[in-house]
């Protein structure tokens, strides 16, 4: 029996890769039946429209298209590289995500443990419903109330001064730009980005819990032994997918939030190259910072997961 | 054997999904050409050359039904939202029936950027027959690439009453034409000039100061006594929505030309001057500090909205302030509302102490957006496609334009005025909503915008507000702006591109940080000196060249 199986393994080593492919293919056809759809939407839709980065090199014209537009070499990112404001944007983008990372990655995990606390299934809902709330709020209509409260009549202000501070916009001061960012950030969105925790919690075993409780385990020490490592894979997975995204932060939001005051802390890479827009349908232009912008992030992606392989022996390829 | 069909029957209609998001995709991505392909492939040589070769042009409406244009149209005159498609608009649809022409209207699908939709629009295979657009400052280049025709020749023949009107003023004429002198398109203008241009300026607190005993500050000594004695009467500050009074507010009372955002202003030389790097910048700086350190201008301004400005002007914190036409309805209305009791008027720019006044927020009351003739439009239909386009600039075309049809949304009252019929005023979704479903030069469109359509829609108050900033300041309104119409060759935009963004940027940063005081003002000429290391002097350089062009058209 044994001797058997290892001649079938041989002579299919013998088959050349065309034959080999379609012999799988015929043993396996459904399931590449199933994946064919995925490979089409990648291809049309991720993967073919890759092409049009070579817009970057050029001064694209819509009506010339790609065939036609004049091919200018690295003119754009020169452009953008030498620009005056370059490191200040770079700097501030990278502040800015990088505190939202900080800051605003650990508090859905904290929310979840906490709600994973609750006996009163009554009480887990409600706080669960109130928290995702702000999350279906506009943008806009969140900035608005941001501004309204961070005025120098507003209620911070009049905290502030209640605590023996003085009245001011917050908003007009580079010092607060990052916290205000960020803490309305996570407001909006501790809520939400928690669910996917929850749902991460709820598989794991609760026969573990059992055992650590017959074992004599607290409350804390069942987290961090049992439900911190149940979440670790999806933590990972979630920060490394995060860092990949290091360099993107909307321009909306800081558009929204942002004055002439506070460009020096809040004046990041989209916005500048937004504001530029105006003047002009600058396309081969900011396709140039958007591959700056992919590029730097493809780098962090590969250097988290690089990381966690390491430590965590968590990966995503 | 069930179990596998079922999973068949999953993986098939997997499939059947995906394929019709690909149809959809395209079916989107490509809008607007589609159709044009049809009327394209649909008036072939044969219909179409006895159609024109016995077309004489006899009035409105033709006799050309059967032909069709297709026109795109990027802002201003597009859907109103109460409609799905341009047949039930009543504006659109008309405009087909009083021309005697079959137009099939394309928009950009509501909700989406108006400048995606249009380079998606040149980006694809056929082009509309007409589109309206901003393609003042890029026409020569379209003409040269082949998307948009040069109509010189026929201009005369073929639009007579658009061809009369540009020349009744020199600017129009100049401003409709290429560097080259070559007439494109028909744009946007507003009866009386710049009447709507200056749509904002001052407007006080009337009421406030009846009651303290004060008369209309005039100059801006004048405003320093009423903001002082607003602030200790009842605690107002000046104030008002930063983004409105960014591009120039007030500085007209200092000799200056901008305040916050990069502004280039034609000087009395003919020069393009920077305002940002003027002397008389710097003083207009200095006040604005001088009310930031003292209190009486609003700490919280910088990051004032309209919204915001409306709260604060019905929570009476605010008395002395710079807004639109619309936003003093709105803050009238307010106080209407709430019984307040405040009294909001419009109030005459400022000058200076010794009657200084260099310029007024305004213009030259011609829009940026301009209808062209693009080369997918046959011969045979150009002609029909230019009568369409002169029909707006006619007596009878105004009207329809502007009002609707005559008998249906408007009549003359007994004083021979327009006036609206019930089918417009008794409308459930409001005036001003009935307005702009029966006209077409709300916002902007290929038409004369009449002045009396502002007035049939603006409240009372600020039409009386836009007539005090307007009319006693009209020499200094326009004549000072760098118009719509230059034009910049590739190389030149290129160049404004790489260096603009950097200056205006610094600008602006200089300009709070002087109001707020975090700068001090010994540093000018540094800051000066900075600009021309930014490459300001390239910058005024492009745009004096554009502009001698400009004016030697």
């Amino acid at each position: 029996m044994i001797k058997e199986s290892s001649i079938t393994t041989k002579r299919i080593n013998h088959y050349s890769l065309t034959q080999t492919l379609s012999r799988d293919f015929k043993i396996n056809k459904y399931k590449y039946l199933i994946i064919l759809p995925i490979i089409v939407y990648l291809i049309l839709f991720a993967y073919k429209p890759m092409y049009g980065i070579i817009i970057a090199f050029m001064d694209y014209r819509p009506h010339l298209g790609i065939a036609n537009s004049k091919w200018v070499g690295l003119r754009h990112f020169k452009t953008f590289f030498n620009d005056v404001y370059f490191w200040r944007l770079l700097r501030n983008t990278v502040s800015i995500s990088g505190l939202n990372i900080l800051f605003g990655f650990p508090a859905p995990i904290i929310l979840a443990l906490l709600l994973n606390e609750i006996q009163s299934s009554w009480f887990k809902r409600t706080v669960q419903t109130i928290t995702y709330m702000p999350y279906f709020i506009s943008l806009v209509v969140v900035c608005s109330l941001v501004k309204i409260y961070c005025q120098s009549n507003g209620i911070f202000s009049q905290i502030a001064v209640a605590l023996g501070g003085n009245a001011q916009n917050f908003l007009m001061n580079t010092k607060y730009f990052y916290p205000i960012y960020v803490i309305s950030d996570i407001w909006k969105n501790v809520g939400w980005n928690s669910i996917i925790y929850l749902a991460a919690l709820s598989s794991i075993d609760q026969e573990q819990y059992e055992a650590a409780k017959i074992d004599g385990a607290g409350r804390f020490r069942q987290m961090f032994h049992i439900t911190l490592p149940g979440l670790l894979p999806t933590i990972m997975v979630l920060f490394i997918l995060r860092m990949g995204g290091l360099l993107n932060v909307g321009y909306e939001k800081i558009l929204l939030l942002y004055s002439e005051v506070t460009y020096e802390v809040a004046d990041v890479i989209s916005t500048y190259v937004y504001r530029k827009g105006i003047l002009n349908a600058a396309f081969s232009y900011s396709t140039a910072v958007g591959l700056f912008n992919s590029v730097v992030n493809v780098f962090f992606l590969v250097l988290t997961n690089t990381i966690s392989k390491k430590t965590t022996e968590m990966h995503l390829f | 054997m069930a179990k596998r069909v079922l999973s068949i029957l999953l993986v098939l209609s997997l499939f059947v999904f995906v394929l019709a998001g690909c149809s959809t995709s395209k079916t989107t991505t490509d809008e607007g050409t589609d159709s044009t392909t049809d009327t394209q492939t649909d008036t072939p040589t044969d219909t179409d050359d006895e159609e024109t070769e016995g077309f004489a042009f006899t009035g409105y409406p033709m006799d050309a039904k059967d032909v069709k244009l297709t026109w795109w149209v990027g802002h201003g005159f597009t859907l109103h939202e109460s409609y799905a498609s341009y047949e039930e608009s009543p504006f659109h649809s008309g405009l087909s029936e009083h021309v005697g022409v079959d137009i099939e209207w394309q928009f950009p699908t509501a909700g989406t950027d108006g400048a995606q939709a249009f380079n998606l629009m040149l980006a694809s295979d056929t082009l509309p027959d007409i589109f309206y657009w901003n393609v003042m400052r890029d026409a020569e280049r379209y003409i040269d690439e082949g998307v948009i025709r040069d109509l010189t020749e026929y201009m005369p023949k073929y639009s007579p009453a658009y061809y009369k009107f540009i020349q009744s003023n020199e600017i129009y004429d100049k401003s409709m034409k290429t560097d080259s002198g070559k007439y494109y398109g028909y744009g946007f203008f507003r009866e009386d000039g710049g009447w709507n241009d200056t749509y904002q300026g001052p407007v006080v607190r009337q009421d406030w100061l009846d009651e303290l005993g004060l008369e209309s500050p005039e100059t801006i000594s004048d405003w320093d006594n009423v903001l002082r004695a607003f602030n200790e009467k009842y605690g107002a500050v000046l104030t008002f929505p930063w983004y409105r009074f960014k591009s120039t507010g007030i500085s007209g009372a200092f000799g200056a030309y901008g305040a916050i955002d990069f502004q280039l202003y034609i000087d009395d030389n003919g020069k393009v001057q920077l305002a940002q790097a003027q002397e008389e910048w710097k003083n207009y700086m200095a006040k604005l500090n001088e009310w930031w350190k003292t209190g009486l201008l609003d700490q919280d301004v910088m990051t004032t909205d309209d919204d915001i400005a409306r709260t604060k002007a019905l929570n009476g914190v605010v008395g002395l302030s710079y807004t639109s036409m619309g936003q003093l309805t709105n803050w009238i209305s307010d106080a209407n509302s709430a019984g307040t009791g405040a009294k909001w008027v419009g109030l005459q720019y400022p000058k200076g102490d010794d009657g200084t006044l260099s310029m007024v927020f305004g213009g030259y009351g011609i829009g940026e957006g301009i209808s062209v003739i693009t080369t997918s439009c046959p011969d045979e239909k150009l002609e029909i496609a230019m009568r369409v386009l002169d029909y707006a600039y006619t007596d009878e075309g105004h009207l329809y334009w502007n009002f609707g049809t005559k008998g249906v949304t408007w009549d003359y009252d007994e004083n021979g005025e327009v006036a609206y019929t019930e089918l417009v005023t008794e409308d459930p979704d409001g005036l001003n909503n009935a307005i702009a479903k029966y006209s077409g030069s709300v916002w902007s469109g290929s038409c004369i915008q009449a002045t009396k359509l502002l007035y049939l829609k603006n409240s009372e108050e600020s039409i009386k507000a836009n007539d005090l900033w307007f009319y006693p300041n009209e020499e200094v309104t326009a004549k000072w702006k760098l118009t719509n119409g230059i034009t910049l060759t590739v190389e030149e935009s290129n160049e404004l591109d790489d260096l603009v963004s950097a200056i205006s940027t610094y600008v602006s940063e200089k300009a709070v940080n002087y109001i707020t005081g975090e700068e001090s003002f010994d540093g000018f000429n540094d800051y000066v000196a900075q600009l021309d290391k930014m490459g300001l002097q390239r910058v005024l350089e492009i745009y004096q060249g554009a502009y001698d062009r400009f004016m030697a058209r």
